[in-house]
C-alpha cells in the first residue's frame, strides 16, 4: 500500500505535467492534422491533401505569417527598445517605493481595451484626428492619415505597445535587481568604464542575456494575437489568428479544412522557435 | 620594475603613490557615521583598518573610490586633489565582498575587462591577461563561463582584473569573508605575496583583527566615527579598543588549558 502510494506521489508530477500540456497540445495538433486533411470534420470525405495544396500554394498564408511576424519583431523591438530605457534610465527611481508598482497598472488594460483606446485617439474621426481638425491642421478629419486598419499595422502595434511597455519594463527591472546590475555598474566604473560604456559594455549585455527567453515568449504571444489585430489590423493582409478565425467562421464550409491548415503551420513555426530556445536557454536546467 | 612571469606585465606603479585624506566626514540625515578622518597612506602600503559593522568601513572605502560623496574633507591621490574626479577617472579600484563578475563575459573576458578600456594594442591586451591568467593558475579555465568557476576562483577573477589595470590605489573592503577557512587563507596569501611583490598600495577593511594583522603593514581603527591610526603592530595590537588583547588573551588561556 505505501509502495503503491509513493510510486504515485513521485508519478504524479510528470502525469500532470503530460496531462496538463502535452497531452491537450498533442490532442489539439492532431485533431487539427485529421481536420486539414479531411480525416474528421462535418464536410469530411475521406483522406486528401487538397486543403494543404489550396492554402500553401496561395499567397495568402505567407503574407499572413510574415505580416505576423513583422509585427512580432516590431512590437518586441519597440517595446524592447522603450523598456530597457526606462529601466537604465530611471531604475532608481523605479526601484525605490511605489513607482515600480504603478508600472504595474497598465498592465490591468485589456487587449480589447488597449485597441478601443488606439480607435478613439487614431482612428480617422478619433480625438486626435479632431483636435488637427480643430486647429484648423487638417480641412476635414478625412484627411488624418490615421495608422488604425492601415496597411503597416502601426495601429497594432501602438495597441500592443501600450501592453508591452509596461510589462517588459516590469520584468527589467526585476532582472536589474535580482542580477544586482547596479552593483555590477559600479564595479564597471570603478575598473575605469565611464557611466555610458559601464551601461553599453555591463548592464545591456545582462539585461538582454537574462531577459531574451522573456522576449522571445512575448514575442510569440504578439505573433498569436488575436483581438488587437481584429479591431485594429488591415483586412489583407491578416495577422494569422485572424485569417484563421475568418477561414474557420466563413460562409464557406468547404474552405474550413484550411483554417487547421493554418493552426497546424503556425503550431509548427512555434514549437521550432521554442525548441530552438530551449536549445541555448537556462529552462534546460543546466546549472547556470 | 617588477614584472610578471614571462615579462608581460607591469604591475609596479611608477612615481611615488600616496594617498592623504584630510577632514572627512560623512553622515546619513542626523546620523554622524565618521568624521574629521585624516590619513595618510604611502606607496607600497597595505593599511589595514579593523572596523565593526555598521561603523562606516564600506562608505569609507565607496568615498574614496568615488562611488559616494563625502559631506566635507578632501581627497589627494600624489598630491592632487580628486574629489571632483568621477569614478572611473580616479584609477582606485574598488573589490567588494561580492566578486561582481560580469556573467556574460568569459573568464578571460572578464580578466581583461578593465584592461581593455584602456585601449591597448590586441598583443599587449593578450599578452597581460595570459600572463595574470597563468599567475592565478587560472589558465585552465580562460574560455569558462565566470558562473562555472568556484567561490575562490571567482574571488581570484576579481583580484586578478583589479591588478591589471595597475591601480593607484586598491580597496578591499572583506573580500575573502565569504570564502571557506582554507580558501580564504589561500587568497590572503596571494593578496599578501601580490602586495609585497609588486608594491601595491591597498587599503583593506575587514571586521577580522587576525585577517588585520595578517595583511597589514600598518594599523587602523575605525570605530565610533574616528579613524585612529598605529605607528606599529605592538601599538595596535596593545590598544584594548581594537579587541586583539582581549582575542590574544583568550587564545593564551586555551593553550595554557591544553599544556
Amino acid at each position: 500500500m505505501k509502495c503503491w502510494i509513493e510510486r504515485l506521489t513521485a508519478n504524479a508530477g510528470p502525469a500532470l505535467f503530460i496531462a496538463l500540456t502535452v497531452l491537450p497540445v498533442a490532442c489539439a495538433l492532431g485533431y487539427s492534422v485529421l481536420y486539414s486533411i479531411e480525416l474528421t470534420g462535418l464536410l469530411a470525405k475521406g483522406l486528401t491533401l487538397k486543403h494543404w495544396q489550396q492554402l500553401l500554394g496561395s499567397s495568402e498564408i505567407w503574407l499572413s505569417l510574415g505580416y505576423s511576424l513583422n509585427i512580432a519583431v516590431a512590437t518586441v523591438a519597440l517595446a524592447g527598445t522603450f523598456a530597457l530605457s526606462l529601466t537604465l534610465s530611471g531604475h532608481r527611481y523605479l526601484t525605490a517605493g511605489y513607482a515600480a508598482r504603478w508600472l504595474l497598472l497598465p498592465l490591468t488594460l485589456a487587449p480589447t481595451a488597449a485597441a478601443l483606446a488606439v480607435l478613439e485617439l487614431w482612428s480617422g474621426a478619433g480625438l486626435i484626428s479632431r483636435i488637427l481638425h480643430g486647429l484648423d491642421l487638417i480641412n476635414t478629419p478625412a484627411q488624418f492619415p490615421s495608422p488604425v486598419r492601415a496597411a503597416p499595422g502601426i495601429g497594432i502595434i501602438l495597441a500592443e505597445l501600450l501592453l508591452a511597455v509596461p510589462f517588459l519594463s516590469a520584468y527589467f527591472l526585476r532582472v536589474f535587481v535580482q542580477q544586482r546590475i547596479g552593483a555590477l555598474l559600479t564595479a564597471a566604473q570603478s575598473l575605469g568604464a565611464t557611466p555610458f560604456q559601464a551601461l553599453v559594455r555591463v548592464a545591456l549585455p545582462q539585461l538582454l542575456q537574462k531577459s531574451a527567453g522573456m522576449l522571445l515568449l512575448y514575442g510569440i504571444f504578439v505573433f498569436g494575437a488575436f483581438e488587437i489585430p481584429l479591431l485594429l489590423g488591415p483586412r489583407n493582409p491578416d495577422m494569422i489568428s485572424v485569417l484563421v478565425q475568418r477561414k474557420f467562421a466563413g460562409f464557406d464550409l468547404s474552405r474550413k479544412p484550411e483554417a487547421f491548415v493554418a493552426i497546424t503551420l503556425y503550431a509548427v513555426i512555434i514549437l521550432t522557435l521554442l525548441a530552438a530556445a530551449v536549445r541555448r536557454s537556462p529552462w534546460r536546467g543546466d546549472a547556470r | 620594475m617588477t614584472r610578471l612571469r614571462g615579462e608581460n606585465i607591469d604591475l609596479a606603479m611608477a612615481g611615488q603613490n600616496q594617498l592623504s585624506i584630510h577632514g572627512l566626514a560623512k553622515a546619513f540625515g542626523s546620523e554622524h557615521l565618521f568624521s574629521k578622518l585624516d590619513l595618510d597612506l604611502t606607496q607600497g602600503t597595505t593599511l589595514a583598518v579593523l572596523g565593526r559593522s555598521g561603523s562606516g568601513k564600506t562608505t569609507f572605502l565607496r568615498i574614496l573610490a568615488g562611488l559616494e560623496s563625502a559631506d566635507a574633507g578632501t581627497i589627494e591621490l600624489r598630491g592632487q586633489n580628486i574629489d571632483a574626479l568621477p569614478p572611473h577617472r580616479r584609477n582606485i579600484v574598488y573589490l567588494s565582498q561580492e566578486t561582481l563578475l560580469f556573467d556574460h563575459l568569459n573568464l578571460f573576458d572578464n580578466l581583461a575587462f578593465g584592461l581593455r578600456l584602456r585601449n591597448p594594442s590586441q598583443t599587449e591586451l593578450k599578452e597581460r591577461t595570459l600572463a595574470m591568467l597563468d599567475y592565478l593558475h587560472l589558465g585552465a579555465h580562460r574560455n569558462k563561463p565566470v558562473n562555472q568557476l568556484s567561490g575562490g576562483q571567482k574571488q581570484r577573477v576579481a583580484f586578478g582584473r583589479a591588478l591589471l589595470v595597475r591601480p593607484e590605489v586598491l580597496l578591499l573592503d572583506e573580500p575573502f569573508s565569504s570564502l571557506d577557512a582554507d580558501i580564504r587563507g589561500d587568497m590572503q596569501n596571494l593578496f599578501k605575496t601580490t602586495a609585497d611583490k609588486f608594491a601595491i598600495t591597498a587599503l583593506f577593511v575587514t571586521h577580522d583583527a587576525s585577517e588585520a594583522l595578517t595583511l597589514g603593514d600598518r594599523f587602523a581603527l575605525l570605530a565610533d566615527g574616528k579613524l585612529t591610526c598605529y605607528s606599529d603592530r605592538a601599538g595596535f595590537c596593545r590598544d584594548e579598543t581594537t579587541g586583539v588583547a582581549k582575542n590574544l588573551a583568550f587564545w593564551n588561556a586555551i593553550l595554557k588549558e591544553m599544556s
